[in-house]
């Protein structure tokens, strides 16, 4: 494998780990609030909130 | 089956590839005929034993869950821990989402630790699962991939851990079990790892479940020399029993270490206790007070390591602590919430 590909692969890895870090929770709280039945309000996220 | 066999055989033409199929054909209705259980999966061989002991139940410091469930499909958590002699107080949010045929869960700490687990169900016996632990620490993370196959007498599972195309490294992991009659199953793994690319390993494990009406035993032989064996009874509908021994036969240190656990339900309480050969007791004790209030007393002592002075210098923690859990249920809207306290007696360093 060239050594150019080598670093291409290796940044595509980087930047999709950093995506995962930081957009998995957004995300899985995206489907629950789109797919969700019934659909739930945000501020029962909060604890203790009503 | 038989349409299947009858697909089979009237795609295939040449009478080679005719007999061949017809061989398989009669294997799989042979198999049928014995009608044998699956066995489990491998990952699961020891799962009953290891509800019998309490090692994921003892806890140091304070700590609260919540959980909201929002609704039948979404949950979040938020968890707090903070006191403990071993761990920095830590803020933990966690969201989980439960649809039909997949489910995600991921939890998120202040140190940006995240920890991500995704399954996916093709079918009902074909499930894909991916786990990442990612941390802003380099070389921290973990990724695994993991292909879960469950047949009607046998298990398949494929699971790769840190797989790396540039620098061709990971860890490669292949099982597969199979009921041979209708108590025994026999199953076979392999661990390829490749931890640098100049270097490569390879180790074989066999295991052998024997599971009756009411207790299973299992053992487990490894390439590079431990022996597992476990063996779980279930005396009646409240009191089960598991015990474990390990064996470590290593070229530098041999070492064994036999574990006896029991748990006892009663009418509002349960108990469970262990004690294993380097002389740790503990016990839980989880008392129902109202069906939506629980409290829970755990104690934990090493009593060998008090006496032990001509190694390494080490802490023993005498630890008992708490714990009140709150359960406040709606219709449908469920709301958890789980408070844990404890307290270390104190801790004796040599």
């Amino acid at each position: 494998m060239r050594e150019e590909t080598k670093e291409k692969i290796t940044k595509a890895i980087e930047i999709a780990k950093t995506i995962v870090h930081w957009g998995f929770i957004p995300f899985i709280l995206y489907l629950g609030f789109t797919r969700s039945n019934p659909k739930p309000s945000l501020i029962r996220m909060i604890p203790l909130a009503a | 089956m038989a349409g299947l066999g009858e697909k089979v055989l009237s795609k295939s033409t040449p009478s080679t590839s005719w007999s061949l199929s017809s061989l398989l054909n009669g294997i799989s209705e042979y198999r049928e005929k014995l009608n044998l259980p699956n066995p489990g999966t491998f990952e699961g061989l020891h799962r009953e034993v290891k509800a019998t002991f309490l090692t994921n139940q003892l806890f140091d410091g304070g700590r609260a869950d919540l959980t909201r469930v929002l609704s039948p499909n979404l949950q979040v958590t938020h968890s707090f821990t903070m006191g403990s002699a071993l761990a920095p107080p830590m803020y933990n949010f966690g969201a989980a989402y439960i649809g039909t045929k997949s489910f995600l869960h991921g939890t998120i700490d202040t140190d940006g630790t995240l920890a991500a687990r995704m399954n996916y169900a093709w079918n009902a016996k074909n499930v894909t699962k991916i786990q990442a632990h990612i941390t802003s620490v380099p070389g921290h993370s973990m990724l695994q991939l993991e292909q879960d196959y469950q047949g009607s007498d046998y298990s398949i599972n494929y699971k790769t851990i840190n797989p790396s195309p540039v620098e061709n490294t990971g860890i490669y992991i292949l099982s597969y079990i199979q009921s041979v009659t209708q108590k025994l199953a026999l199953g076979v793994e392999t661990v390829y790892q490749k931890p640098t690319p100049d270097s490569e390993e390879c180790f074989k494990s066999l295991v052998a479940k024997y599971s009756g009406k009411n207790y299973i035993a299992t053992v487990q032989w490894q390439e590079i020399g431990t022996i597992q064996a476990s063996y779980f009874q279930k005396i009646n509908e409240k009191v089960e029993f598991g015990t474990e021994l390990q064996i470590l036969v290593g070229r530098e240190r041999r070492d064994a270490l036999c574990t006896v656990g029991g748990k006892f339900d009663f009418r509002t309480s349960t108990l469970r206790g262990q004690v294993d050969t380097s002389g740790r007791v503990c016990v839980v004790i989880e008392q129902k007070i109202t069906p939506a209030l629980s409290f829970l007393i755990t104690g934990d002592i090493e009593h060998m390591k008090l006496f032990t002075f001509f190694s390494k210098p080490k802490t023993i923690l005498l630890a008992n602590s708490m714990s009140i859990c709150y359960v406040d249920c709606w219709p449908l809207l469920a709301e958890h919430i789980k408070i844990w306290c404890g307290h270390s007696i104190g801790s004796i360093e040599f």
